[in-house]
């Protein structure tokens, strides 16, 4: 996803967690991932929390193709930074 | 106005969420026309059950629950009669039981009061066992709705004897009877008059909550208390009150003294502020409860087992396994289940799965009487996917779970599932109910489709490849074999690259390889395993310096078993079923087989192949699989077409190799010495043949050396290695200052002497073939001080492709430089026409020179990159070489142009040839092509394969046009823990991205 636009918009307004739901060792990636799990989603699949761990967007891997466009995600980002600013 | 858009868009989203995710039955109630105060009024409640499922009438005389319809508020109807539709009554071998689906509805006559006026409310819950052949869930939930009284029918003048302002009711009972040391829940209510409310103990408001002061406890100890969530009652901004409005129910929960029995009293004093919108009032009042303490229960003792031999106490059970080392079987199952029933009767009796049952310990856990394991052992094992019973499940003798099985198959159908499972084999966890009746993927599946199996390729799948399940014949007699075939015919992506399957023997932590499960067959017999075709390996980049080895499947992929026909097999049509896991990548990502709908951790789709047994059948049709490995050495690499311009470049690069000083004037004397043989009557051809082939043996040897010594190591590790690569760069720097002339390479003087004295000797003693033997070897070696460098240019390049290519590379090199003299040797009278000596010869070396320099810079780079084990070179980086590079350029067109003499320079340059001039103005336009790189810029396919990638810090960063920065996912800072990172967005207040991502 080399766009520098989200790329700047992740770095600086964002805390970032990422969640490796299949690691062998640690099995709170799979804990977390249950939580938020979508109905039958599978990974990746993005997520935007308010800092109390409230759901506020989310983004799964769209089935039919491959990849998501760059437009979906930056809608998605977005959609989930106006939420987190109307919540403060 | 904005907020009319959001409310529309609310109240279309809305029925979207509910109807969403979890299966329940609908209840809603359907309230027509007015009430008449002393009249009867009916209404209805219709329910809906899911498709194919069904709940079951009130009289049901099964083992079904009914549906259970509680009313909690009346508003001083009084409840008449309720009239159900007609049940389908469903009768087989045990049981009968009275079904309801689809819509329906339940009609309720009331009586409605003389005095009623206003509207009236209605309140209820439900709560719903519905079912269909393979499973059970319980759906619960409340409604509500009111009536309209008829207000031209009211009683006038009635007197209202209730006391000024609003009523408050307090009534308490304990929800269950209590053992000695547990615990007791009492149940406290208060009915309010309708619009009144009262307050959350934590009001952030004025109201204040009730007070409780309990009078009689009887040894109780209150422990802890539960307010339902108050409604927020927002009046102002920055004032909201908790509020209760018409009812609530608090819990309040105690500890029963260990030695109580008996019935206890419990007595309390209450007051509570009662308001509505204009007044509040005081209210009091007293209330009593009796707690009925059952003490040590004599019921069932530890080890009773029900009639198939379950135990029926968990915690017994799992002691039991402990003890005796066995794994444990946990049947979760109900009481009222019906298929649970059926698996007891038709799978469970099986003699089969009574001796398999045997080797564990097997306890029952049932949901629907009252025993509270049940839900903390559900809540423990239960997968999220799971939500009815019968599961069963298998723990190992410390309680963790091993494995389970939900199904969608009707009991009947279950034996050979369940046996798979008893075994620990593989079977279908948990064929994805709603893939099966999803109508997209229904089309595919067609009637011969099993039942339990998931459906075939779909979309996502299809992209990647076609797939096929086939017999190798369609017809074929009993008595012989055949082999089944499933074939993968793999697809190339959008921009051409092809699409790949792992291959299981791939050893990489990162793929997916392919697994063949076989699900079920009918008739045939398996003989052997799966055969697997030959892969091709590849490294795969894992982008942090490391490379992975991965065993692709490209192309026309064929996985074969062999199945035995028995002759006793009555003609007619079998099936051989079940299912493929794994995933298909290109250079960009991996798509795992996940049907549309399907849970993650099914990466499979179904395939089903029939074959008809007929005596007309053809005999034996066993196909064998290609299992060799389809790629061994790098002929068949990838690099094969660029491999053929590599060795063309070789060859030209020998030609002009001709054309340096330390060769062309040596020409005339190689040519005059053919000529002077020929007059001896030594035939010209095969004396130039001789000198050529030594020329070609002595550059091909020093090829071969190469190859051996790389091939020991492995050529892939040496291009690699920061070791072979900045010996490269030295080496490069070396031949640069030779060639720009600070000093002269020379092969040992002993060779050239050696050669040169045997070459006289061969000339004395009259053998004309001999002499040609020797100065074809000694021209290599004399003119290694040009040629050494060329030739070495090429060996590092080849290098890094595969074993042979050096050798290769060498020969191509050397017949580059001998078939021009082959061919003078023949036509003597070409000679002329070669281009004189002169001043130029020595321009060329300089040229090379410089070109060195800018080879040097380029493995420096490669060395630091492998010696650092980052991503890019941060010293030597790509912007350091593409400025080297540029530079080199330019002095190359400065000393074309005769700005500068080099030492071996004689003459001056005082006119300047055509082709010098266009020489240099090329290196110059490649110089200035340079210079967008410097800031950033990205060059084509071949120049990017060469230069080095950006660094990720250091170098220079000038950013033109967006930038160039490295950006990927690796170089934000991902927290991996989750509790970490919601620590720091609580302390920087920021939103968090959470990325839910796999190793795989």
């Amino acid at each position: 996803m080399p766009d520098p636009e989200i790329f700047e918009s992740l770095k600086n307004d964002f805390v970032l967690i990422a969640q490796y739901t299949d690691s062998q060792d640690d099995p709170k990636p799979a804990q977390v991932f249950n939580r938020y799990r979508p109905e039958g989603g599978s990974v990746p699949v993005y997520l935007i929390l308010d800092s109390n761990g409230k759901e506020l967007a989310s983004l799964g891997w769209p089935s039919n193709r491959p990849n998501m466009t760059k437009e979906e995600f930056r809608e998605f980002m977005k959609d989930g930074l106006a939420k987190a600013n109307a919540g403060n | 106005m904005r907020h009319a858009v959001c409310l529309l868009m609310f109240a279309a989203l809305a029925p979207a969420l509910w109807a969403q995710p979890g299966m329940s039955v609908e209840v809603e109630p359907v309230v027509e026309g007015k009430a008449m105060p002393g009249s009867e009024y009916t209404m209805k409640l219709r329910l809906t059950v899911p498709e194919g499922y069904h709940a079951y009438h009130k009289d049901n005389p099964g083992y079904s629950l009914p549906v259970k319809i509680t009313w909690s508020e009346l508003s001083g109807l009084e409840l008449l009669k309720a009239e159900w539709p007609e049940p389908h009554k469903h009768v087989d071998e045990f049981s009968e039981e009275w079904e309801l689906d689809g819509t329906f509805d339940i009609a309720y006559t009331f009586k409605v009061p003389d005095n009623a006026k206003g509207s009236l409310s209605l309140r209820g819950s439900h709560e719903i066992q519905f079912c269909d052949a393979a499973g059970c869930f319980q759906s619960e939930g409340d409604f509500s709705t009111s009536i309209e009284v008829e207000a031209g029918a009211e009683v006038e003048g009635t007197p209202t004897a209730e006391p000024k302002g609003p009523q408050a009711k307090a009534t308490a009972t304990f929800a269950s009877t209590a053992k000695p040391g547990g615990q007791a829940t009492l149940e406290w209510t208060f009915e309010l008059t309708k619009s009144y409310h009262v307050y959350h103990p934590e009001n952030p408001g004025y109201g204040t909550a009730p007070e409780f002061t309990w009078t009689e406890l009887s040894g109780l100890k209150l422990i802890d208390q539960k307010w339902p969530k108050a409604h927020e009652h927002e009046i102002d901004t920055d004032w909201i009150e908790w509020e209760y409005p018409d009812k609530v129910t608090i819990q309040f929960i105690f500890e029963v003294p260990a030695d109580a029995s008996g019935e206890l009293k419990l007595a309390a004093d209450w007051s509570a502020q009662v308001c509505d919108e204009n007044a509040c009032f005081m209210r009091d009042g007293k209330v009593e409860a009796m707690l009925t303490v059952v003490s040590a229960p004599p019921t069932t003792a530890n080890d009773a087992t029900n009639e198939h031999g379950f135990y029926l106490d968990f915690d017994y059970a799992l002691q039991k396994a402990k003890e005796e080392g066995k794994p444990l079987l946990v049947d979760f199952n109900g009481k009222n289940c019906i298929p649970c029933r059926k698996m007891e009767r038709s799978v469970f009796v099986l003699p089969e799965v009574h001796e398999l049952m045997e080797t564990y310990v097997i306890v029952s856990v049932q949901n629907d009487i009252g025993d509270e394991r049940y839900n903390e052992l559900w809540a423990k094992y239960k997968p999220a996917d799971v939500s009815g019973v019968p599961y069963y499940m298998v723990l190992d003798h410390d309680g963790k779970a091993v494995r389970g099985i939900a199904s969608t198959l009707p009991a009947s159908e279950r034996s050979h599932e369940f046996v798979s499972f008893l075994k620990g084999e593989e079977v279908v966890e948990k064929p994805v109910n709603s893939a099966l009746t999803n109508p997209k993927d229904s089309d595919k599946v067609s009637k011969d489709w099993p039942k339990g199996l998931l459906p075939g390729t779909y979309p996502r799948i299809e992209k990647g490849f076609d797939f096929e399940a086939k017999f190798s014949t369609e017809k074929i007699k009993p008595g012989t074999e055949v082999t089944l075939e499933l074939r993968f015919k793999t697809k190339e992506n959008d921009s051409g690259y092809p699409y790949h399957l792992h291959h299981p023997s791939t050893p990489s932590e990162f793929a997916i390889p392919l697994e063949i499960i076989s699900v079920g067959k009918e008739g045939l017999v398996a003989d052997g395993d799966w055969q697997f075709p030959g892969y091709e390996e590849h490294d795969e980049d894992m982008f942090d310096g490391t490379f992975d080895r991965n065993h692709y499947m490209i192309g026309d992929v064929v996985i074969a078993r062999v199945f035995k026909v028995p002759s006793d097999l009555a003609p007619g049509k079998y099936r051989v079923w079940g299912h493929v896991k794994g995933q298909f990548c290109d250079n960009a990502g991996c798509i795992d087989f996940i049907a549309e709908d399907a849970s993650a951790s099914n990466r499979m789709f179904g395939w089903v192949a029939t074959i008809e047994v007929s005596p007309e059948g053809s005999d034996s049709a066993v196909v064998t699989v290609d299992q060799t490995n389809r790629t061994v050495d790098g002929e068949n690499s990838p690099e094969q077409s660029g491999l053929f311009w590599f060795l063309l470049a070789a060859f030209g690069a020998g030609i002009i190799t001709l054309l340096t000083p330390c060769v062309l004037p040596v020409l005339p004397l190689t040519i005059g010495f053919f000529v002077s043989q020929s007059s001896k009557g030594k035939s010209p051809l095969l004396t130039a043949f001789i000198y050529c082939t030594c020329i070609v043996a002595t550059f091909t040897l020093f090829g071969l050396i190469t190859s051996l010594a790389l091939g020991a190591t492995g050529a892939q590790n040496i291009a690699t290695n920061g070791y072979v690569n900045a010996f490269l760069a030295i080496m490069f720097l070396v031949f640069a200052l030779s060639f720009l002339g600070m000093f002269e390479l020379r092969v040992p003087n002993f060779m050239t002497q050696w050669f040169t004295k045997k070459q006289m000797g061969a000339q004395q003693e009259g053998h004309g073939y001999a002499k040609a033997f020797f100065s074809g070897s000694a021209f290599s070696l004399i003119s290694f001080s040009c040629t050494g460098p060329i030739a070495g240019t090429f060996l590092a390049q080849a290098a890094t492709g595969s074993v042979w290519v050096p050798t290769l590379a060498m020969m191509a090199f050397a017949s580059g430089m001998a078939l021009p003299i082959f061919i003078m040797g023949q036509f003597p009278g070409l000679m002329k026409k070669m281009p004189k000596s002169g001043g130029w010869m020595n321009a060329m070396k300089v040229v090379f020179g410089f070109i060195e320099i800018g080879l040097a810079i380029m493995y420096l780079s490669a060395a630091e990159q492998a010696f650092t084990s980052v991503e890019a070179a941060e010293i030597v980086s790509r912007y350091v070489v593409l400025a080297v590079w540029a530079s080199a350029s330019v002095a190359i067109a400065l000393y074309l142009f005769g700005v500068f003499r080099m030492p071996h320079d004689h003459e001056e340059t005082k006119q300047i040839g055509v082709l010098r001039s266009v020489i240099a103005v090329s290196f110059f336009a490649f110089a200035l092509y340079m210079l967008p790189g410097l800031f950033g810029a990205k060059y084509g396919n071949v120049l990017e394969g060469i230069l080095p990638p950006p660094p990720r810090n250091g170098g220079i960063q000038l950013s033109m046009s967006g930038g160039t920065k490295a950006n990927d996912h690796h170089d934000l800072p991902w927290h991996k823990d989750f509790d970490e990172g919601m620590a720091e967005a609580k302390a920087l207040n920021k939103p968090v991205f959470l990325d839910f991502t796999g190793y795989n």
